[in-house]
């Protein structure tokens, strides 16, 4: 329990940049966002949905309440801005989303737009920084709502969204994401066109908080967490087995072809390479979260002849990815061999892993030095807008707050003081990219 | 009678002596893992806790490998997981060359995923194993040195059944043939015992499927 970890040495508020005042704020706000979007049981904010536009809505009043500059993109991100003494430089950016699941959490997303907000208010009255700094408010992150594909604000930015994206549909509506997105006043025509809303040399570098979705910062006992890399995947929807059907009393062993041991072994095979591969060293999870045997056919007293399952792996290295799937086809060859039995693995969807800027996360680390966080260097295994800004070579990170009960839930147990921690970190590191007092370089 | 064939009748009467020439004429018959049916079992090693049928047949296997192989023809010998392992041992030992293993299955990706030990590229290795029914296994260790860059230049086993289809080119220090002979000669399997492995040599496929084991590879 977060509780139970050992207090760590919080910066003399005369020396953090997050004020009793702003401290304030954020929570105020996180209240606005809870009682806004309760659904009763958690907390839903649709993709390209009202309840999300609304609460983007909040922190542009807010913005401009501050004195900064705010506007929309054509896709409807926003963006707030603090303009630096030098405008024509590439700026410092820092944002999240605030799109939820469906009864999901108060923090997921939301921690990343609000800590945003507070360290451009935060830069702001310590005076005016060379580089502008921006807060931009991603529509659409969460992959809930339309069956899969996720991450349309900032693909959006980068000319990215396909035509398959917005013809995905509404898990409740029916309805494509073209027609929600039309709905929120995106502008569809650079959007279809793939046309980039900004260039990738407009941003100096990119900062995300994002609350941890895994449990190892309470493990750890570590408020704040800075991630190196976000994990890429592979994606076997539908991987086929197909053996021999047979009855299970009059067919001896040798004669079998079982779908369903064969498939077994494969799974057993992959779960013993993954373990040596973690004794090497490698960054790599195997997930296998559907199996299925055909209902119309399958019986208690029949060899199945066919299984369906689905397999996901994933890693921090485009090699471990590949050299993976090599492994797990050569096993599909020797199982298949070995016991009459054919894999067809189907489909294969690759999402590229994405690299953190290493002089990104060394800021953070010195920034949590100087302000007295303990900080623990980690992978980030979920995936996140920061990964499309860092494939598009904008130098990235990310810094995770402690967060006990996982994300995607109602549950989220996000304390406080590890938010604020975080929150600073990232602040200073903002504050001190604006002001080019660290070395940032793709 | 050849050089060639007195070493391989010795060492048949060698494994009928100490008994690990297993039959089943009635009932369920023996089943390889492979998954052949088979009246006939050889249990070679068993023979790796008597020392001194264990220096005997290493002899015999030293003097077929010089005769077959060639002693220069070779920079290693490689053992196959796990039955292999104690007769490559030994057989490197008295050869004093290099010894790796090659493993039923792959650990991990890169070079040495499927063998241990240690060697160069190219290095010319010879295989060795107990006992081969189909090959089939003796294919999988040979792709696990070649995917570590070894240059196998011959596969040897101590004891090949040989009858069945699809075999691979191994040299074999003596065979169910050459069991079967010495058998007769010395009259050490009953009548029963003898025809049924004979009708099993014929054809063993059809006798493998008839008893409930594959039929073809």
């Amino acid at each position: 329990m977060a509780n139970d970890a050992p207090t760590f040495e919080a910066s003399s508020p005369s020396s953090a940049l997050l004020n009793a005042d702003l401290r304030n704020l954020a929570r105020d706000l996180f209240d606005r966002f809870r009682e806004m979007s309760f659904d009763g049981v958690g907390i839903s904010r649709e993709t390209y949905g009202l309840g999300e536009t609304q609460a983007i809505e909040i922190i542009e009043k807010l913005g401009q309440d501050h004195g900064l500059e705010t506007r929309w993109d054509a896709a409807r991100n926003l963006i707030v801005r603090l303009e630096g003494r030098d405008p024509a430089l590439p700026v410092v950016a820092s944002g999240s989303h605030l799109d939820s699941v469906p009864q999901g959490g108060n923090f997921d997303g939301a921690a990343g737009v609000i800590s945003s907000l507070l360290a451009l208010l935060a830069a702001n009255e310590k005076g005016q920084p060379l580089r502008s700094m921006e807060l931009t408010v991603l529509r659409g992150e969460e992959s809930a709502w339309y069956g899969g594909p996720c991450y349309f604000g900032s693909r959006a930015m980068f000319g990215l969204l396909t035509d398959s994206d917005l013809s995905s549909r509404h898990r409740v509506s029916g309805e494509t994401l073209e027609h929600h997105m039309a709905s929120c006043g995106v502008d569809l025509e650079p959007i279809k066109a793939a046309r980039p809303l900004v260039t990738p040399d407009h941003f100096h570098c990119w900062i995300e908080l994002h609350i941890e979705q895994g449990p190892v910062l309470i493990a750890r006992q570590k408020p704040v967490g800075l991630v190196t890399g976000i994990r890429g995947n592979v994606r076997h929807r539908r991987v086929t087995c197909q053996g021999e059907a047979a009855h299970s009393g009059a067919v001896p062993r040798w004669l079998r072809h079982d779908a369903v041991l064969a498939m077994s072994e494969l799974l057993m095979r992959i779960d013993e390479h993954w373990r040596i591969l973690l004794e090497w060293g490698e960054d790599l999870v195997v997930t296998s979260g559907i199996v299925e045997t055909n209902k119309d056919e399958h019986a208690v007293s029949r060899v199945p002849g066919e299984v369906t399952f689905a397999l996901e792996y994933r890693s921090q290295d485009t090699k471990t990815l590949e050299s993976f799937g090599n492994l797990i086809e050569n096993e599909c060859r020797q199982i298949g061999e070995r016991r009459g039995v054919t894999f067809d693995l189907g489909e294969k969807v690759y999402t590229e892993p994405a690299r953190m800027s290493e002089n990104v996360v060394s800021m953070l680390r010195k920034a949590a030095e100087t302000a007295g966080v303990p900080c623990e260097i980690m992978p980030s295994g979920a995936g996140h807008d920061s990964a499309i800004f860092a494939n598009q070579g904008i130098p990235s990170a990310m810094v995770f707050v402690r967060n006990d009960k996982g994300s995607h839930n109602p549950h989220e147990a996000m304390e406080m003081e590890d938010f604020f921690a975080g929150a600073e970190v990232m602040a200073r590191a903002l504050s001190h990219a604006a002001n080019d007092e660290g070395e940032i370089e793709a | 009678m050849s050089e060639k064939t007195s070493v391989a009748r010795e060492a048949a009467e060698l494994l009928l002596q100490e008994k690990v020439v297993y039959t089943r004429t009635g009932g369920d018959p023996f089943f390889f893992s492979s998954g052949w049916a088979s009246p006939v079992f050889i249990d070679i090693k068993r023979l790796i806790s008597r020392p001194e049928s264990r220096a005997r047949l290493l002899d015999l296997a030293l003097e077929r490998i010089e005769a077959d192989v060639g002693r220069t023809s070779f920079d290693q010998i490689a053992g196959c997981e796990l039955a292999g392992v104690p007769f490559a041992s030994m057989v490197a030992d008295r050869l004093s060359v290099p010894l790796v293993v090659a493993l039923k299955q792959a650990k991990g990706f890169g070079r040495f995923a499927q063998c241990e030990g240690d060697f160069e590229s190219g290095a010319r290795t010879l295989l060795i194993d107990d006992v081969t029914t189909d090959g089939r296994t003796k294919t999988t260790f040979k792709r696990a040195l070649e995917r570590a860059e070894a240059d196998v230049v011959g596969i040897f086993v101590l004891f090949a059944y040989n009858i069945f289809p699809g075999h691979a080119e191994t040299i074999a220090l003596t065979t169910l043939g050459d069991v079967i002979a010495v058998a007769e000669n010395i009259g050490a399997l009953d009548e029963t015992a003898r025809s049924a492995l004979e009708a099993y040599t014929e054809d063993a496929a059809t006798w493998s499927r008839k008893h409930g084991g594959i039929g073809k590879t």
